[in-house]
Formats: structure tokens, sequence, C-alpha cells
């Protein structure tokens, strides 16, 4: 068999107009506790809120380090195609990611050619997956709420 | 596997060995067949190849052919296969290409009417291998080179010709649906065009130079064997031979409903020229070629006729919100250029096209469908099938998110499964127009993933030994 950058990835599962994505990685032993230095930044929550702005279509995002700080999880909910998402993914949060996962195992770095595909094989679909408003994206969700604060402004002014 | 290179080294193009029907602009008028073909014995159908490949025109030479005709010459997966290529080979193409474009209709959105199985046969089966394109100025130089192909396939009984699809330029050089086309087109690094690295580079409201050209692509986004945008050089299909200046095609056969859009511009306008305002809405352009932005309520002919200003306007600048050419038209769903608001990197997910149109124009003014066969066949060409076309045609032509638009389709191509409706901003803020009840206009009659080899990887498959 011959690998292929663009072989199809196993989708998240979906749900209305989002879907899930959920990686799974080894920590490096002894990279437990640098990884929690990472996440308790200040300026890590800033440049993911930055990136999430940016990318526009993710509703959320969760790091979780777990079994003792020896294993990693990465789960978030995005709308549209998954394989959009990678590529963006690879593309977009270059620094990001590469701080965190130099201390996972096997990582290849951000501009190895085949990031594509360690991201891959460290995917895994949930067996279930449920939202409360499945069509509404984050972009509806954002104009919807512009559209009640214009509407509560114009209440508050003639009302 | 993929190998990085320096993205800013100098990319000299191959030309002469890229296939013409790749990097150059067709000159009108022209006159088309597509010719379908089934190999059944890998030896015949190589025989085929080297009657072609004296007849295959080149980026290089362009539109001085022997004879004043020309061929373009381009593969499917199962084609690749009738012909022997070894199995290493035709297991290193992208899964959606090996699949076939019937196999991706879901994901295309052809659905319903626009099924496979409503598909003009051999479209969308096995048997479609070969895809031969002969062009020329006019018909006679165009038969001719056909009957040249007819000749060799006397002497080559395990190749059926299965199809022959006539094309032409309609008498009025325009769309069915009366719009000149083929105005907008990339900016491809090292094709021998002007070019500048730099975005907005003709100054502020300027997309690129030539203006609205947008920033240079690299080559390798349209040609394998040159870096891409992250400069990547592609390393499949193998082996190099095959791979190197050859590209992708995604070949659709598009039925387009006229008096279906003549009918409806009827119904939901109250003159003729809120009709053709209408019509301009639904493309972007009026149907002269006058982009929106820059003649937001008239036609511009002069304008339209200006090659260095007709396509020269800014999203960003000129209409962020759309209030002259909605975001929702379909040549800003096709390409968004630097629409704010896009949040993907729109160089990475360029479209180049090459469309003909076939069957009769509809007399002009007939508001009922004739029932001829009559449409587009569209040839998408790029190195990434599924980052480039299916990209384009998922997120950006049939479905609204990406503009803030919910479900709301391309108002020309959309299969109508989202939102039936069209919005329209309007000059004054926070007004907008929203049409209703879209019917289809478009409906898909066939289509292939097919494989365009550069000419020594032609010549590479017509040697190949067994």
């Amino acid at each position: 068999m011959t690998t292929h950058p663009e072989k199809p990835a196993r989708p998240g599962a979906i749900d209305g107009r989002t879907s899930e994505f959920t990686l799974f990685f080894k920590v490096k032993p002894g990279h437990g506790k640098l990884l929690r230095d990472i996440f308790q930044q200040r300026s890590f929550d800033q440049l993911s809120r930055q990136v999430t702005e940016q990318i526009g279509t993710l509703h959320d995002a969760r790091w979780v380090l777990f079994d003792d700080d020896t294993r990693l999880m990465f789960a978030t909910s995005f709308d549209g195609d998954w394989d959009v998402y990678i590529e963006e993914f690879a593309r977009r949060i270059p620094q990001i990611f590469d701080d965190i996962l130099i201390h996972a195992e096997d990582y290849p770095g951000i501009n190895a050619p085949v990031i594509k595909e360690y991201i891959v094989a460290h995917q895994v679909t949930a067996c279930s997956y449920f939202r409360a408003i499945p069509d509404a994206t984050v972009r509806d969700l954002r104009r919807a709420r512009a559209v009640y604060e214009a509407y509560d402004t114009l209440v508050k002014a003639y009302g | 596997m993929a190998e990085r290179t320096d993205p800013s080294a100098p990319q000299a193009l191959e030309l002469a060995d890229i296939q013409g029907a790749m990097l150059r602009k067709r000159p009108g008028p022209y006159v088309g067949s597509y010719l379908l073909l089934r190999i059944d014995t890998p030896s015949d159908g190589r025989r085929l190849l080297a009657h072609l490949l004296p007849h295959v025109a080149s980026a290089a030479r362009w539109w001085d052919p022997p004879g004043g005709a020309w061929l373009g010459v381009a593969l499917s997966h199962s084609g690749l296969r009738a012909l022997g290529v070894r199995q290493e080979s035709l297991d290193s193409f992208p899964a959606e290409f090996i699949a076939g474009m019937a196999d991706r209709a879901a994901r295309l959105g052809d659905t319903g009417e626009s099924s496979p199985e409503h598909w003009d046969a051999p479209l969308g089966s096995p048997d479609v291998h070969l895809v031969v394109a002969a062009f020329a100025a006019d018909r006679a130089a165009c038969d001719s080179l056909v009957e040249t192909v007819r000749e060799a396939l006397r002497g080559l009984p395990d190749v059926q010709l299965l199809h022959r699809l006539e094309a032409a330029q309609l008498p009025s050089g325009r769309t069915h649906l009366g719009f000149v086309d083929n105005i907008g087109k990339p900016n491809i690094e090292g094709t021998g065009a002007p070019r500048d690295d730099r975005a907005g580079a003709a100054g502020p409201g300027h997309y690129g130079d030539p203006p609205g050209a947008g920033p240079a692509v690299k080559a390798g986004e349209f040609v394998l064997g040159y870096p891409d945008q992250d400069g990547v050089l592609a390393t499949q299909p193998l082996p190099d031979a095959l791979r190197r200046n050859g590209t992708y095609v995604a070949f659709r056969k598009l039925h387009v409903r006229v008096a279906e859009f003549r009918r409806y511009l009827k119904e939901n306008a109250s003159s003729a020229a809120e009709e053709e305002l209408l019509a301009a809405k639904m493309v972007g352009r009026w149907r002269s070629g006058a982009p929106l932005v820059l003649a937001p309520s008239q036609d511009d002919p002069v304008l339209a006729a200006d090659a260095a200003r007709n396509n020269d306007f800014s999203y960003r600048e000129q209409d962020p919100e759309g209030r002259r050419c909605p975001v929702g038209s379909h040549i800003r769903r096709m390409n968004p250029r630097d629409s704010p608001g896009v949040s993907v990197d729109v160089l990475r997910h360029c479209i180049l096209r090459r469309s003909t149109t076939y069957g009769p124009e509809l007399p002009e003014g007939q508001l009922t469908d004739d029932g001829a066969a009559r449409g587009i066949v569209f040839l998408f060409m790029g190195t990434d099938i599924r980052r480039q076309f299916e990209f384009v045609k998922r997120q950006w032509a049939n479905d609204g998110n990406f503009a803030g638009l919910e479900t709301e389709q391309d108002p020309l191509t959309g299969n109508r499964e989202g939102a039936r409706t069209f919005t329209v901003p309007l000059p004054a803020r926070a007004r907008r127009h929203q049409y209703e009840q879209l019917p289809r206009f478009v409906v898909t009659k066939g289509g292939e993933y097919l494989f365009l080899p550069g000419i020594r990887a032609l010549h590479w498959i017509a040697g190949l030994d067994h």
C-alpha cells in the first residue's frame, strides 16, 4: 500500500451543520508538567481566542490532560467539512499546536509534509454526538445575537 | 507523501510539456468535439495514444497547430488501468480521483434530477476511459481532425468510440443565459502572463496585478511538478514520468434551463430594466460582463469591453457588504477574492476553468422550454480535486455559511436543497431584498474526474511495455 495525503480521513460525527473532532495523543514521558504550564499561561487563552475568531467556524475547543498527565485529548466542534477544517488546522494554528504537540510522542512538527496524516492517525470518531441547536452555525449564532442586541437597543430607545 | 521546497524559488514551467488545454485561453470563435472512448485492450489503447500524440497541443505552441485543429487528451482512473498502468501507480492517485465523480455525487450536490442514475450515458460509467477534446476555429477543421481519430480507430478494434459531444460557441459569443463568460482567471506564476507576487500591488482598491487577477498563485496549484502555495511539491501519482506536468480535470456536462431562468426574471421584476438588474445581481456582472462592483446601477458596455478595467475591483475596498455585488452572487462565490469574513485562504481554493457551450440557443424572448439539450461543458483544472473543485462546489456554491447566508446557495447553480432564496443587500444600510422559491436552473447531466497528463507522460503511457 502507498500512503497519500488526500486519503479520506475518518470523519468526525455530525449533528446538523456541525461536526465533532477529537484527537488523542500520548504525552512524552515526563512532559506532563511542561504541558500544564503552557495551558496555564494567559497568552495561551488569548491566542486560542484569536485563532477561534480568525477561523470563524469553531464553536469550542478543549484540551484535557488525563491518566496522570500521560495522555492528552483535544476536542472541538466546528461547522462544515472535516477536510476543510483539517486544512485550515494545519495552516493556521501552527504555533499553538507546535508548542503543545512537541510534547506528544512521534510528533513530526507542523511543517512536516506528513502532518496531516499524523493528525488523522490520532483522530477518534465520537460514538454519540448531540447539539442543542444542530442547524445553527457559529456565524448564525453571532448574527442572531447581533440582531437581538439591535432589537433590544431599539426597544429601549422607542419602547 | 510530499516534499517541501523553498517557496521563494522562481518557477519556470515546462510549457512545451504541458497540454495547451490547461494553460491557454482558447481564442474565439471555436468549434469542438469531446470524444468519449473505451479501451478494451491496453495495446490498442496505447496505439491510439501514439496516433493522437502528434496532434496534442502544448502550452508553448498554441493556436498554431497543423491543420488548424488540436487535441487535448485526458484519462479516467479506469482508463489508466485499461491502458496497462501498473497497480502501484494506480493506487498512488488521490482517493476522490480513484472513486470518480459519480461516486462523489452526494458530496457535490448532484442529487435528485442531477444524480448519476439520470446522467447521459456513458458519463459516470466505468466505461469512460479516454476523453479526447478536438478544437478548431471552424467546423471543417475540427471534423477533419475527428476524422483522423476515427481513421486511427478503424485499425484498432479494441477501442470503442462511445459518444461524441459537440460543443461550439453560440452566435452571440455568450453563455446560454446571455452572459459574456470567462473574464476572471487565476494569475498563475510562471505561465508567461504579467504577474506580481504582492496582493493589491496595483494599489488600494485593486485586487492584484494585472488588476483583478489577484495575487500570483504558485504553479503547483495547477500543474504537478511545481511547488504549491505552501511550498509543497506533490510526489504522487507515481512515477514521476506520469506525474510531471499533469493535472486533474473535473469534466461536467451541465444542462441549463434557459426558459426557466427567463421566466423567473420576468415573474420577479416589474420591468425589463429590473429583470436585467436581477440577472446581474445573480451573476455579479451584467450580461455584457461589466462587474456590479464598478457598475452598480446600470450596465456599462464600454467598461465591459475594456479588458484593463472589467475585472479591476476589490470587494474589501469597494463593496465589503455586497450592496453592489451580493455576497451570494455567482462570481463572488466562485472567487470571493478579498471579501471580508472569508476565513479560508482563497488562493488554496482557486478554480481554473474552461467552459464551452453545447446545444442550440433558445430564441431570444422565448419563455417556454423547447425540450432541446443545451448547456455548458465545464472543465475545472487543478492539482487537488478535493481542495479546489469539491471545496468550491460544496462550501461556496452549495452552501452559504461562509458568507453568513446560512444554507442559501449559488443563485445559478444551486441544487435547491438548501434555502431556496437569494439575498440581495440593498444600497440603503440594513435593508435587503430576498428573492424566494428559486427553481433549479442547472441540472448535472454527467461528469468524470480525469487526469490530463503532460505530453511526455502521454508518450510514457503510449510506450508502456507489456
